[in-house]
């Protein structure tokens, strides 16, 4: 069942592509082949395998407890919450704070995650910085805290 | 110039210290990577990219870095497949068939030290191997037009989709997903932008460093959420790290047929290491597996998948360097970033950067030495990194996945991307969509896009300038067997297995 809705989502997938890709107009002097002609060609591939996919079904694979999901989901979501705070906390407190919080997903203890975030996040910050010379955010919020 | 010579220029520059040092990084980056389960070479060469570039390496010691990477960790692989009975890679699979049985009967030394040799053996042979069929296929490949080039990538992609996974269809799902992804970002031709949504970030197209580590790094952190805590790897002793004269003798013959198997399965586009090692595993067992020892540890059954793989990724490079065509997930992004350091690979490439190819290949056996030293006595200290808990390992792997995707723009779009195909390639690992193709149709996309272009711009239009050359016929056909001979056998197989089953009963 699950091969099938998903053999769905991906024909579904396949038409949206192939019909954003036919609205793409040509640019002046495309000449023989449109912007829109490799993707058209994808959009009717992808719709092909999709069906195939549709028809010939695996056994159904082992989804995850609801449990695991929601591990999962507050991962991905504390990901994507770290995208957001990298710049203003700078990136030694939020990689501190995520890589701890990855770890105790993982079992660590509340010390040992701390420990784990602390010190991975300030030897990469060290090595990056000082080693590579790639910059990494410093955090605005706390030079603002500290007036300047 | 003749080959010995141009070898002796390579090795000059392989042999300069920050080449050597590079070599030596990339081999024990490489061992490490490849021993750890759920990182391999295709994060971590994707997250040293960016840092290549700005530490400025010249392209060839990055090459031979990223080589160092590839082939180091077909060594480490075989460490935990032997010792833990878990897979660094997939290319190890195998390996834990008959490796780990001997470990449980404290044979780990051996069977160890049996990897390396294997390893080696088949990493050294097929380098020789390298060298003379490489210019070959490129002197013959300066014929490819851009219809044969087109074709090429369609057989390259069939080849793939047969090999890996069971079901052809979910893998050229996950090549069109690739393809799909490199239409995003201004056309070839400069003159629309397309599916951008407005996004200037993704004006320039999908950074494949981005779509590389959410795809493999991040969705690996979290499918090892759903393992249970506490799983840590306790190793059991495994005694001295050596195998007698007997033992290597009785596994000469293995290792020799595999290397050879393992290499030409290496060269054809799509196939790797992984399915050279199956291969070679199971002709190994019909071929001497008398007693039916195979499984209840044969060190000839650790020899033969070793030198396979090992063999195999040495292969890999052919196609890539020689055609621009990449042989496994891994080569694809050694070519990625081949191109993003302005290097074409294809034909030309041996001819106009000789010193790419031949200092590559000096490294090589340069590199093989080292691992071989790296593994034999000084396994024992890699051995204590298997035993770092995975509360310290996954965030790791998470936040090195972050800092290299920041490193490449330093925007905070990039983490969001990274993480969205993190989810995505989670979903395609739970459905059983591969994740190297989409890698392959990414780096693949553009270029099969400008031949596709220029093909029926010569043609003024006509589809058939893709079935007029013998090369784009040979490889039609070829396409054609590919997909279809595994389904065939499958069902022979399947037939034959029920047959067994009715006769036994």
């Amino acid at each position: 069942m699950s091969d099938r809705i998903a053999a769905g989502v991906v024909f579904l997938l396949a038409a949206y592509y192939g019909l954003a890709a036919n609205r793409l107009e040509s640019g002046f002097g495309s000449g023989t082949v449109a912007p829109k002609d490799f993707p058209l060609l994808l959009a009717g591939a992808l719709a092909v395998f999709a069906i195939c996919m549709f028809v010939r079904v695996d056994p159904e694979p082992r989804w995850p407890k609801l449990g695991q999901w929601v591990n999962v989901v507050t991962v991905v979501i504390s990901f994507a919450l770290y995208a957001y705070l990298l710049v203003p906390l700078g990136f030694i407190a939020a990689t501190s704070l995520e890589t701890a919080l990855v770890s105790q997903r993982f079992g660590g203890k509340l010390w040992q995650a701390l420990v784990v975030g602390v010190l991975a996040s300030l030897s990469l910050y060290v090595l990056f910085v000082f080693g590579l010379d790639i910059s990494l955010p410093r955090g605005n919020v706390w030079s603002n805290l500290w007036g300047r | 110039m003749d080959v010995l010579s141009l070898l002796g220029q390579g090795f000059g520059v392989a042999l300069e210290p920050l080449n050597l040092f590079l070599a030596f990084i990339g081999v024990l980056l490489g061992t490490v990577i490849g021993m750890l389960p759920g990182i391999g070479p295709i994060n971590a060469i994707a997250i040293l990219i960016p840092i290549t570039f700005s530490l400025g390496l010249p392209v060839t010691s990055a090459m031979i870095m990223f080589a160092g990477i590839y082939y180091g960790s077909m060594y480490g692989n075989s460490i935990s497949s032997i010792l833990l009975n878990v897979p660094g890679t997939a290319a190890s699979v195998v390996t834990a068939l008959d490796g780990f049985p001997m470990a449980q009967k404290g044979r780990g030394g051996p069977a160890l030290a049996m990897s390396a040799i294997a390893s080696f053996v088949g990493g050294t042979l097929s380098i020789f191997a390298l060298i003379f069929f490489a210019p070959l296929l490129a002197r013959w490949a300066i014929n490819f037009g851009p219809a044969e080039y087109f074709v090429l990538m369609i057989f390259a992609f069939s080849t793939l989709s047969s090999l890996t996974g069971n079901n052809v269809f979910k893998a050229l799902i996950s090549a069109s997903f690739g393809l799909i992804l490199s239409t995003i970002g201004l056309d070839p031709q400069g003159t629309t932008t397309r599916f951008t949504y407005g996004q200037l970030q993704l004006y320039d197209g999908m950074d494949f460093v981005v779509v590389a580590i959410g795809l493999f790094a991040i969705s690996e952190v979290l499918q090892s959420l759903l393992d249970k805590a506490g799983d840590e790897g306790t190793t059991t002793a495994y005694g001295r790290v050596f195998i007698s004269v007997k033992e290597f003798m009785a596994s000469l013959g293995s290792m020799l047929r595999s290397s050879v198997s393992g290499f030409l399965i290496g060269v054809l586009p799509g196939a790797g290491a992984t399915i050279a090692s199956f291969v070679a595993y199971t002709t190994e067992k019909q071929l001497i597996d008398h007693d039916d020892e195979f499984g209840k540890g044969d060190i000839r059954g650790v020899a033969a998948p070793e030198a396979a793989n090992n063999a195999a990724s040495v292969g890999a490079f052919i196609p890539m360097l020689t055609l621009g065509v990449p042989g496994s997930g891994t080569t694809a992004v050694i070519l990625a970033a081949l191109l993003s350091f302005g290097v074409t690979p294809g034909p030309l490439l041996i001819q106009n950067n000789p010193e790419i190819f031949w200092s590559l290949a000096a490294s090589m056996y340069i590199g093989n030495v080292m691992l071989l030293i790296l593994n034999l006595p000084l396994v024992g200290l890699f051995v204590r990194i298997l035993l770092v808990p995975r509360y310290v390992l996954m965030p790791l792997v998470a936040t090195l996945s972050f800092v290299g995707v920041y490193a490449v723009n330093g925007s905070a779009f990039d983490l969001w991307l990274m993480t969205g195909f993190g989810l995505a390639g989670f979903v395609m690992r739970k459905l059983g969509l591969p994740l190297a193709p989409v890698i392959l149709g990414l780096v693949l996309g553009e270029l099969m896009e400008v031949n596709l272009r220029r093909a029926l711009v010569y043609s003024r239009g006509s589809w058939q300038v893709f079935f007029e050359s013998p090369i784009s016929i040979g490889l039609w056909i070829l396409t054609l067997v590919g997909l279809i001979l595994p389904i065939v056998i499958r069902r022979v197989v399947k037939q034959r297995a029920k047959r067994r089953l009715e006769a036994g009963a």
